[in-house]
C-alpha cells in the first residue's frame, strides 16, 4: 500500500523534491557569500540588496525539509520534524516581520556577521518584511501539507490558494527584476533580494506541487463516487497560474514602462529647459553684441560726421572699421548702417542690399522708440535666405535721442543657432527640437527640421490642428505633452516659451523610438510569460495526467476484480449448477445468469421472459411455478420449490427454484439449481431396496389417491417427502448394519491373521527343535511323520495368508489410476522371473491399453493368471503362452492362452470358487484361492471372466475390463 | 568384547517365549533377555514399578513386543513409551504374527523402529530373531543418557 502510493506521487514528489532542493540552494549560496566576504553572491548584481543571512538559514532548513519530506514515508517521526521546522521558521518569521513594521532591526538576524553597509540608505544584512511574510505563509502551506490526506475540502482549498498566491507573488518580485525595475527599492522599507524572490518562487512552486498532489488525492476520493472532477480542478489550477502569470507579466511590463517613459520624459523637457535657457542667453548676447554702437559716442560721433560729410574719408574709414570688427569678431553675417532717410551708408561685406519694407518698418520703429529691436527669422528678398537681424537706432551723443541713423545687425542662423537648437544631448533617431512662434492663426516653423526639407519659415501648419504639440505650446501649455507631429507621427514631446521672445521650443522624440526598446523588453516578457505558461501547464499536465492514469488505472484494476469475481461466479454457478435470476416487477424483465441459461439449454444470450421461462417447466409443475411467481409478486411471499422442466434440448430435468422479494427494489429474484442428479441419486437408493420400491408404489399411488382428492399438491408433497424421510432413515439403518457385519468380518479375518498363524509356528517350531535335538532318537519312520507334519503345517500358513488375502480383497476399496497394462505385465513377469528362468516359454504378448483400475489389484489379476499359465504349461516341451486383446461393445476383452494341460470343460463352473481345484496338489500345487481372487476382482471393476479350455490342448482365460476414461 | 544389554520380551503366549528364547540361545543371547508376560509389566519395568520398583538402573537395549497381549496390547505400549520424555529414545521392535495393513501402519505411525513378522518357519523364525538380537542388543549405538 506504502509502496504503490509512493510510486503514484512519484513524478509530483519528485518536483516537489528538486524545488526543496533549489530553494536550499539558494540559501546556501547566499550564505556562502557572507562566509567569504563576497555579499555579490547573496545579491547577484551591485546594485541590488543582498539576501539577509537570517534569510538564507530559514531558505536552508524550509528547502531542506521539503525535499526531505517529498522522500520520507509518512510517520509520525517525519511528521513532528517537519512540524518543528515549520514553526522554526514561521515564528521567527512572524517575529521579524512585526519588528521590522518599526523599522527596528535585531542584530541577531546578521547570525554573527559583521554587516554595516547600506544600500540607498536602506540597511543590509535584514530581513525584508515582504520576506518575512512570505517566511510566515510558506511556513504555514507547508504545516497545512503535513498530514498524509486532507479530508476536508476548505482546507485543501485553502492551501491550495494560498500557495498559488505565494507563487504569483514571487513571480511578480522576480518579474521586477527581470525587466531592471524592481519593486520597493525607492521606499523606506528593505525590498526582497532577487535571490530571495527567485528562492521563494522555488518554494512556493513546490508547496504548490504539494498541495495539488494532497487535494488531488482528496478530489480522487471524491470522483471515486462516480464524478470525475479531476480534470477541472487541474484546469482551474492552470487558469489560476496562467492568469497570474499574466498579470504579473503585465504589471511588471506596465512598472517598467511607467519607469521608461518617466525617463524619457526627463530627457525631454531637461532638454527643452536647456534650449530655452539657451536660446534667452543667445538674446541677450545679441542685445549686448548691439550695445557696442547703441549709445556709443565715439560711434554716434563718427557716424554724425559721415552723415554730414559722406565724403569724411577718415569717418568712414573708422566706422567700417568698427562694423568689421564686430561682424567678424561676433560672427555678425552683416552688419549695415543706414542714415535717418533710410539709405544705407556703410556695409558690411560690402555690398549693396535694397531697403525693403520690413526694414524700413522696423527702422522706422526703432528711430521712434530709440530701442534695440530683435527682427525675427526672415527671408532676405534678395538672397531667399532666412536671417536674423538686430536694429538699433546710433543715437545722438549729447542727449541720447534723436536717432541719427540706424545699425542692423544680420546673423546667419545656420552659422550657429541652427546648430545649438538641433543639438540633442544623445543619439538618437527620431528627437528634435523645433523653434516656433505664432503667425496669424498659423503656427510658423522657424528652423529647418529633420524630416521636411526647407521648412524654416515654409512650413505652416493652422492653429486648429490641435494635437501638433507645437499648437499646444502656442496654446500656453508648458511640459510634457503627447500628441501627433507635422509628419502625422505620434510623439511625446517637451514645450516650452522662450522668454522676452515669440519663440516657443518642442523637444520632441517619436513614440516609436520610445517604444523601441520598450517592445524589447515586451517581447522579452512576452516570450517569459509564454514560457512560464507552457511550463506551468505541462507541469499541470504532467501531474493530471498521473492523477488520470491513477484513476483509471484503479478503475481498471476494479474492473479486472470485476471480472475476476464474475468468473470465479460463473465457475462457482457451472460447479455447483446454481444460477441466479432476477425479475423486475415494473419493467417485467427478467435476467437469467449463464448457468441458468445452461441448465435450461439455451444460449447464454437468450432472452428470457417470465411466460417462457414458465414454459420450461414440465406441464405437472407448471401450475406450481406459476403460482409461486405469482404469489411472490402480488404478496411478497418467497418460494423455494422442487420442480421438473424440459429443456430446450428436450431433457427432463429437476430443478430447485428459490425465490425472494426485494419491495425496495421492486424486484423478485432468487437461484436456481439443477438437482437431477440429486434426484437420481434418490431414485437409484430407492430402486436398490425392495422397500424402497414399494415404499414408492405406495407413495405414487398415495399420490394418485390424494392428487384425485385433493387439489393441493403441497400435501401430497409432504406425505410423498414424510413417507421418503421414513425410508431414508431404512437405507440408513441397513447401511448402519452392513457397515457393522463388515467390521465384524475385519476382526475375524484379523483374529484369523493373528491367532491362526501363532499355533501353526509353534507346531512348526516344536518339530524343528525336536529334529534338531532328538534327530538321531529317532527311526526312519518318526522322521518322516515329523516332515509330513512341518509340511502340513507350511501349507495351512500359505492356506491361511492366502484366505486373508481374498478376504481383503472383498473388503478393499478400489483405489482407481489409469494403468498401462505394459508396465505392469512387465512388473509381474519379473517378479515370476525366478520361475521362468527355469523354463523354456514362446512368449507372444501384444501390445495393450491403457486402463483404469486398482493397480495393485489388477496386478494380482495377471499375476494369478500368468503364475497359472506357465504352472500348467510345465509338461509341455515347447510351452507357448500368448496375452491379446480386442474391444467389443464397449468393453477391452483381454485373453491369456496357453498350451498347457487344460481342463475339462464340464468342471467349468467350479474353476472360480473358493478352494476349488480341477487338479491334485500332487499333480500341481495350489490353494485354490487364486481363480476365485481373479474373479472377484474383475467383478469389482465391472467386468467378466471365463475360461475355455480342452484337456490337454491348452486353457484360454478371458476376462473384460470396461473402456473409461475416468 | 561389546557388553551384552538386556533385550526386554513383551510376549504373553508361553510357546512364542520359549521358542524365541531358544532363537536367541543358538547365539548366546538369551542370558540377557528379561521376559514380561503383557503390556501392563512391560511398562511397570521400563518405568522401575510394581515388582520392578528396586530392579537395577538401566534402559534394556530394545524392547521386542507382542502385539496381541491381554491387559494392554503391544500399540498401546508403543504409545505409552513414545510419548514418555524418559523412554521415548527407546529402540522398540514388533515381533508378532500380525502382517494386517493397519497395524503396520499404526505402528510406524506412532515411531516403531521396526516390524518383523515372525515367519511359521522356525529357521525363518531363528534367523530373523537372531538378527534383531545381534543388531539391537550388540550393534545398535544409543545416545548417552545425562
Amino acid at each position: 500500500m506504502n509502496n504503490s502510493k509512493r510510486t503514484e506521487h512519484y513524478t509530483g514528489n519528485v518536483a516537489v523534491m528538486a524545488a526543496g532542493i533549489l530553494t536550499s540552494a539558494f540559501g546556501l549560496l547566499a550564505m556562502i557569500g557572507w562566509i567569504l566576504h563576497l555579499p555579490m553572491i547573496a545579491s547577484f548584481s551591485v546594485d541590488y540588496i543582498p539576501m539577509a543571512p537570517s534569510t538564507a538559514l530559514f531558505f536552508i532548513l524550509i528547502g531542506t525539509a521539503l525535499a526531505l519530506r517529498s522522500r520520507l514515508p509518512h510517520n509520525r517521526g517525519t511528521y513532528f520534524a517537519s512540524l518543528s521546522i515549520g514553526l522554526l521558521v514561521a515564528v521567527p518569521g512572524t517575529i521579524f516581520f512585526i519588528s521590522s513594521l518599526g523599522q527596528k532591526y535585531m542584530p541577531i538576524e546578521k547570525l554573527g556577521f559583521s554587516i554595516t553597509e547600506t544600500l540607498n540608505g536602506i540597511p543590509i544584512g535584514h530581513m525584508s518584511p515582504v520576506t518575512a511574510v512570505g517566511f510566515a505563509a510558506c511556513a504555514l502551506v507547508f504545516l497545512l501539507t503535513l498530514s498524509k490526506t486532507i479530508e476536508r475540502s476548505r482546507r485543501a482549498w485553502i492551501t491550495l490558494v494560498l500557495a498559488l498566491i505565494l507563487v504569483l507573488t514571487w513571480l511578480l518580485f522576480l518579474f521586477a527584476y527581470l525587466l531592471q525595475t524592481p519593486m520597493m527599492y525607492s521606499g523606506d522599507v528593505i525590498p526582497p533580494a532577487l535571490p530571495t524572490s527567485l528562492a521563494f518562487l522555488f518554494l512556493a512552486v513546490g508547496l504548490l506541487i504539494s498541495a495539488v498532489v494532497q487535494s488531488g488525492h482528496y478530489i480522487k476520493i471524491k470522483s471515486a463516487s462516480g464524478k470525475k472532477e479531476v480534470p477541472y480542478v487541474f484546469l482551474l489550477i492552470f487558469i489560476f497560474l496562467t492568469a497570474g502569470i499574466l498579470t504579473g507579466g503585465y504589471l511588471a511590463f506596465q512598472g517598467f514602462e511607467k519607469n521608461f517613459r518617466e525617463e524619457v520624459e526627463e530627457q525631454l523637457s531637461a532638454v527643452s529647459e536647456l534650449k530655452v535657457t539657451q536660446l534667452s542667453r543667445w538674446r541677450k548676447e545679441r542685445l549686448g553684441d548691439a550695445n557696442i554702437f547703441y549709445k556709443n559716442y565715439s560711434f554716434s560721433e563718427l557716424v554724425k560726421r559721415y552723415s554730414k560729410n559722406p565724403l569724411d574719408a577718415d569717418a568712414k574709414k573708422r566706422i567700417q572699421t568698427w562694423i568689421k570688427q564686430v561682424a567678424e569678431s561676433y560672427n555678425y553675417n552683416r552688419i549695415c548702417l543706414h542714415n535717418m532717410a533710410g539709405t544705407e551708408l556703410i556695409s558690411f561685406p560690402q555690398k549693396h542690399i535694397h531697403a525693403t519694407d520690413l526694414f524700413s518698418d522696423l527702422s522706422a520703429k526703432v528711430k521712434e522708440t530709440g530701442k534695440v529691436e530683435f527682427q525675427d527669422f526672415y527671408i532676405d528678398e534678395d538672397d531667399k535666405k532666412v536671417y536674423i537681424s538686430v536694429f538699433l537706432p546710433i543715437l545722438d551723443e549729447y542727449d541720447n535721442k534723436n536717432p541719427i541713423g540706424v545699425a542692423i545687425l544680420r546673423i546667419d542662423p545656420y552659422e550657429y543657432l541652427y546648430p545649438l537648437i538641433e543639438k540633442w544631448p544623445i543619439p538618437s533617431k527620431t528627437a528634435e527640437t523645433l523653434i516656433i512662434r505664432r503667425d496669424g492663426n498659423q503656427v510658423l516653423f522657424l528652423n529647418n527640421i529633420r524630416f521636411k526639407k526647407n521648412a524654416a519659415l515654409n512650413l505652416r501648419i493652422p492653429l486648429t490642428n490641435e494635437s501638433l504639440p507645437a499648437v499646444k505650446a502656442i496654446s500656453g501649455k508648458t511640459g510634457i505633452v503627447e500628441g501627433i507631429d507635422y509628419r502625422g507621427v505620434p510623439v511625446i514631446a517637451a514645450v516650452r516659451a522662450v522668454p522676452d521672445s515669440p519663440w516657443f521650443i518642442v523637444a520632441r522624440m517619436d513614440l516609436d523610438e520610445i517604444y523601441e526598446p520598450l517592445s524589447e523588453r515586451f517581447w522579452m516578457i512576452i516570450i517569459f510569460v509564454g514560457t512560464l505558461i507552457i511550463g506551468t501547464g505541462w507541469g499541470v499536465f504532467l501531474v493530471w495526467r498521473q492523477e488520470n492514469n491513477r484513476f483509471y488505472r484503479e478503475q481498471y484494476k476494479s474492473a479486472e476484480a470485476l471480472k475476476l469475481n464474475k468468473r470465479m461466479l460463473n465457475e462457482a454457478e457451472r460447479l455447483g449448477k446454481v444460477g441466479g435470476w432476477e425479475f423486475d416487477i415494473d419493467t417485467k424483465e427478467l435476467i437469467w445468469s449463464e448457468e441458468v441459461c445452461r441448465i435450461h439449454e439455451v444460449d447464454v444470450n437468450f432472452q428470457p421472459t417470465i411466460e417462457k421461462g414458465i414454459n420450461f417447466y414440465a406441464p405437472a409443475s407448471r401450475p406450481v411455478i406459476e403460482r409461486a411467481v405469482q404469489r411472490s409478486i402480488v404478496q411478497s411471499e418467497p418460494f423455494d420449490v422442487e420442480l421438473e422442466i424440459i429443456t430446450a434440448k428436450n431433457n427432463l430435468r429437476w430443478v430447485h427454484a428459490i425465490g425472494n422479494v426485494d419491495q425496495e427494489r421492486r424486484k423478485v429474484f432468487g437461484f436456481f439449481q439443477d438437482i437431477t442428479e440429486r434426484k437420481q441419486a434418490e431414485d437409484k437408493a430407492l430402486e436398490s431396496q425392495d422397500e424402497l420400491k414399494k415404499a414408492l408404489e405406495i407413495s405414487n399411488q398415495s399420490r394418485q389417491t390424494l392428487l384425485s382428492v385433493l387439489e393441493d399438491h403441497q400435501i401430497v408433497e409432504k406425505e410423498i417427502q414424510k413417507l421418503n424421510k421414513e425410508l431414508e432413515q431404512r437405507v440408513i439403518d441397513r447401511t448402519a448394519q452392513l457397515e457393522a457385519s463388515n467390521k465384524e468380518l475385519e476382526a475375524f479375518s484379523y483374529s484369523v491373521s493373528h491367532d491362526l498363524r501363532a499355533p501353526l509356528r509353534h507346531i512348526n517350531g516344536y518339530v524343528d527343535m525336536l529334529n534338531k535335538k532328538y534327530y538321531e532318537t529317532f527311526d526312519e519312520k518318526a522322521r518322516y511323520y515329523l516332515d509330513t507334519i512341518t509340511d502340513s503345517s507350511k501349507r495351512m500358513g500359505i492356506l491361511i495368508d492366502d484366505l486373508l488375502q481374498f478376504s481383503r480383497t472383498g473388503r478393499k476399496e478400489l483405489s482407481n489410476s489409469e494403468i498401462d497394462l505394459n508396465v505392469l505385465i512387465r512388473e509381474v513377469l519379473k517378479e515370476l522371473e525366478h520361475i521362468i528362468v527355469e523354463r523354456k516359454i514362446k512368449w507372444d504378448i501384444q501390445d495393450l491399453p491403457q486402463v483404469f483400475g486398482d493397480y495393485a489389484l489388477l496386478k494380482l489379476v495377471w499375476t494369478n493368471l500368468i503364475d497359472n499359465a506357465i504352472k500348467y504349461t510345465r509338461n509341455q516341451t515347447s510351452a507357448k503362452i500368448s496375452i491379446k486383446f480386442k474391444i467389443e461393445a464397449k468393453n477391452y476383452i483381454f485373453c491369456i492362452q496357453d498350451n498347457g494341460t487344460g481342463f475339462d470343460m464340464k468342471y467349468a463352473h467350479k474353476l472360480f470358487g473358493v478352494f476349488q481345484r480341477l487338479h491334485s496338489q500332487a499333480e500341481f500345487e495350489g490353494t485354490g484361492i487364486g481363480l476365485a481372487n481373479v474373479q472377484r476382482i474383475i467383478n469389482k471393476h465391472a467386468g467378466k471372466v471365463w475360461a475355455e479350455a480342452k484337456l490337454n490342448k491348452g486353457a484360454s482365460f478371458y476376462f473384460t475390463l470396461p473402456i473409461k476414461t475416468e | 568384547m561389546m557388553a551384552l544389554r538386556t533385550i526386554l520380551l513383551a510376549e504373553d503366549n508361553p510357546q512364542d517365549v520359549e521358542l524365541t528364547l531358544e532363537a536367541l540361545s543358538t547365539h548366546n543371547l538369551a542370558n540377557n533377555v528379561i521376559v514380561v508376560k503383557d503390556g501392563v509389566d512391560a511398562m511397570e519395568y521400563l518405568r522401575y514399578e510394581g515388582e520392578y520398583k528396586s530392579r537395577p538402573k538401566g534402559d534394556p537395549a530394545v524392547l521386542l513386543l507382542d502385539i496381541k497381549m491381554p491387559r494392554m496390547d503391544g500399540i498401546e505400549v508403543l504409545h505409552s513409551i513414545r510419548s514418555d520424555e524418559k523412554l521415548k529414545t527407546l529402540p522398540v521392535v514388533m515381533l508378532t504374527s500380525s502382517r494386517e495393513e493397519p497395524d503396520l501402519k499404526k505402528c510406524y505411525e506412532l515411531g516403531v523402529n521396526a516390524y518383523v513378522v515372525k515367519p511359521v518357519s522356525f529357521n525363518d523364525f531363528i534367523d530373523a530373531v537372531k538378527q534383531i538380537g545381534v543388531f539391537w542388543a550388540l550393534l545398535n549405538e544409543l545416545p548417552t543418557k545425562e
